[in-house]
């Protein structure tokens, strides 16, 4: 029975030609949304690599500018922070505020091997305040200080593909600019500063120039209130003279950074679902036509011996088959994304898209056959064999 | 083979009730030729349909090859057409967007048996019918002649116990009719096939064994 369905469709898929290009695109389209979505979720999956919640970052408006003034009150400043107790730990940063995007990026290399790496700027107190878990070395400490070499921290990703199985403790790395060497001092798991959705990139960690401040990241007890930001922020602004202060909480910059993703993928799925919508009721139209125009067809294999569930089976079969022409010539198509590496993504990202895909298709499919070709198998015989 | 016993059939809407069956007793014996005549709308199809178990009637009792179906399902209903019943329309009803053996095929693929044994049965029975060397073609590229043939292949390609045939020279002409009717009489003859054929033509219907004639849902011969 299947056989035949296939070679009746076959033979009539001129007739069926504009049902199977509709069809087609619909499944390009939901490839494409698919891919897009099934990465995002695969990054919103992973450990973010740090905990920003009561996480608050003070800004110092042209602190850049005038950033060597600023260091003179540096040690003032964060002495006065660590003295409140509604403070955990206070860390300077000049560029590593997560959510708030960074640009800079060199590549390393150890040997022959050559790897690119985005790059932050942090304090001994960075780990503690974002609550980064180590999984091997240690932190920037006093300890780690040395003129040869400058200490980084790099992330697993990062370790992987310098090192592979090999240790990362103590390895040199050659920045691309011919700048101060590098040694492995630490080695973390994540650090997704980018959002809920941000993939996983190679990562480093610096220590912060000593005379360098145009960030500071506190990190507050969950109990503190909203007097606090006030009260925290005079006391900055009574020390940084001169420099207008603005505290955000790392939350928000989470949320707005979560939202750069949140909203096109609503956009998307919304387009994505009324294109879907539609082609489901021109396929719904079509069914229905087309049913409508073989009653006698229906007529007949019900006199050869077609039960009811029979009938509604061959013309939600014949649907299924349409889709299976449509999705085959899809899928040719989609295929070459992770064949020619397109976009970067994974291949699993792609596979699966692929396979979604073809599984609501065929659902969609399944759902406008079913309704017309239930009411065909109910179709009397004698009145059906007497349509035409 | 047949007997049908105080056979109505009536078709009721909110405000019409339509009489097309009244009172029909028939037995038709195993390997007779029976013709049924009448004018149009005197419900000859009506009757032709109930025999083949297509539709039920309001009133009476059928039984085919001894068997009483008041109280089948579908499903068995279903098996039992395609086991005992071959059918030929008027208007052939073959399916386009299939070649002429794969709509020989069509009953054999709601029962049990393998592509090679359809294959095969299908092929025996255009050979009957004088079609064997247009097993590829699809109707569109045969005649209205060919066309009944192919339908007859059809009917008894499941080797029915039982021929029904509604009007099967109603759509050719008198040589194509023939040719037609000579099939089914071989088909009578040969393979002792039990064969009811609604027919409007006289010269038809005298070649049968024997001829019923309705007149408004009354059998009035």
């Amino acid at each position: 029975m299947i056989r035949q369905l296939f070679k009746l469709m076959w033979n009539s898929k001129r007739n069926h030609s504009l049902l199977i290009i509709e069809i087609f695109f619909s499944f390009l389209v939901l490839f494409g949304v698919m891919s897009f979505i099934i990465s995002q979720y695969a990054n919103y999956v992973e450990p973010m690599g740090f905990e920003g919640d009561n996480v608050w970052v003070v800004w110092f408006e042209n602190a850049n500018a005038e950033g060597g003034s600023l260091s003179k009150q540096k040690e003032n400043m964060l002495n006065r922070i660590e003295t409140f107790e509604e403070v955990d730990y206070v860390t300077v940063s000049e560029n590593a505020i997560p959510f708030g995007g960074t640009r800079n990026s060199q590549s390393l290399k150890k040997g022959e091997v050559e790897v690119w790496s985005r790059y932050f700027f942090g304090d001994a107190n960075y780990e503690e305040v974002l609550e980064i878990p180590l999984t091997e070395g240690k932190w920037f400490d006093k300890n780690t200080d040395d003129l040869k070499y400058e200490p980084v921290i790099i992330n697993q990703r990062l370790r992987e593909e310098l090192f592979g199985n090999e240790t990362a403790i103590g390895q040199i790395l050659n920045p691309e600019d011919q700048g101060r060497p590098k040694k492995v001092v630490g080695v973390i798991g994540n650090f997704r500063w980018g959002g809920d959705f941000h993939k996983q990139e190679n990562i480093y960690f610096a220590p912060v120039g000593k005379d360098r401040i145009s960030t500071l990241l506190v990190k507050v007890k969950p109990t503190v209130t909203a007097e606090f930001e006030g009260q925290l922020s005079k006391t900055i602004s009574g020390i940084a003279k001169g420099y207008q202060i603005e505290i955000e909480r790392l939350v928000d910059k989470r949320k707005t950074a979560n939202n750069l993703i949140y909203i096109p993928s609503i956009i998307l799925l919304t387009v994505c679902g009324f294109l879907i919508f539609n082609v489901i009721l021109g396929l719904f139209g079509i069914l229905w036509a087309n049913i409508n125009k073989r009653k006698g067809e229906i007529g007949t294999r019900r006199a050869m011996g077609a039960t009811q569930m029979l009938i509604a089976g061959q013309f939600v079969g014949e649907v299924m088959v349409i889709a299976t022409f449509a999705l085959i010539l899809g899928c040719f198509f989609a295929v070459q994304f992770p064949l020619m590496n397109v976009f970067g993504l994974a291949n699993a990202i792609y596979i699966k898209a692929i396979l979604v895909s073809i599984l609501v298709i065929y659902f969609l499919v399944g759902i406008c056959a079913f309704y017309p070709s239930w009411q065909a198998s109910k179709i009397h015989p004698a009145i059906a064999l007497h349509a035409d | 083979m047949i007997n049908l016993q105080n056979i109505e059939k009536v078709y009721r809407t909110k405000t019409i009730e339509t009489v097309a069956l009244n009172n029909i007793n028939l037995s038709v014996e195993k390997g007779e030729f029976l013709s049924i005549m009448g004018p149009s709308g005197c419900g000859k199809s009506t009757l032709l349909n109930i025999i083949g178990l297509l539709d039920e009637p309001s009133e009476g009792q059928v039984q085919i090859a001894g068997s009483d179906f008041k109280k089948h399902s579908d499903k068995q209903l279903a098996a039992f057409r395609n086991q005992n019943i071959g059918f030929i329309f008027q208007s052939f009803h073959l399916i386009n967007d299939l070649s002429v053996i794969d709509n020989v095929e069509l009953p054999l693929i709601y029962r049990k048996s393998t592509a090679k044994q359809r294959r095969e049965l299908a092929a025996a029975a255009l050979e009957k019918v004088g079609l064997a060397n247009r097993m590829k073609h699809f109707p569109s590229q045969l005649s209205g002649g060919q066309k009944q043939r192919v339908a007859i292949a059809r009917a008894i390609v499941g080797r029915p116990a039982l021929i029904l045939a509604d009007e099967p020279t109603g759509n050719l002409d008198s040589v194509m009719g023939n040719e037609i009717m000579d099939i089914l009489l071989n088909l009578n003859q040969q393979d002792n096939a039990t064969v009811v054929m609604v027919t409007h033509d006289e010269n038809m219907a005298k070649r049968t064994n024997r001829l019923v004639r309705l007149f408004d849902g009354m059998q009035v011969q």
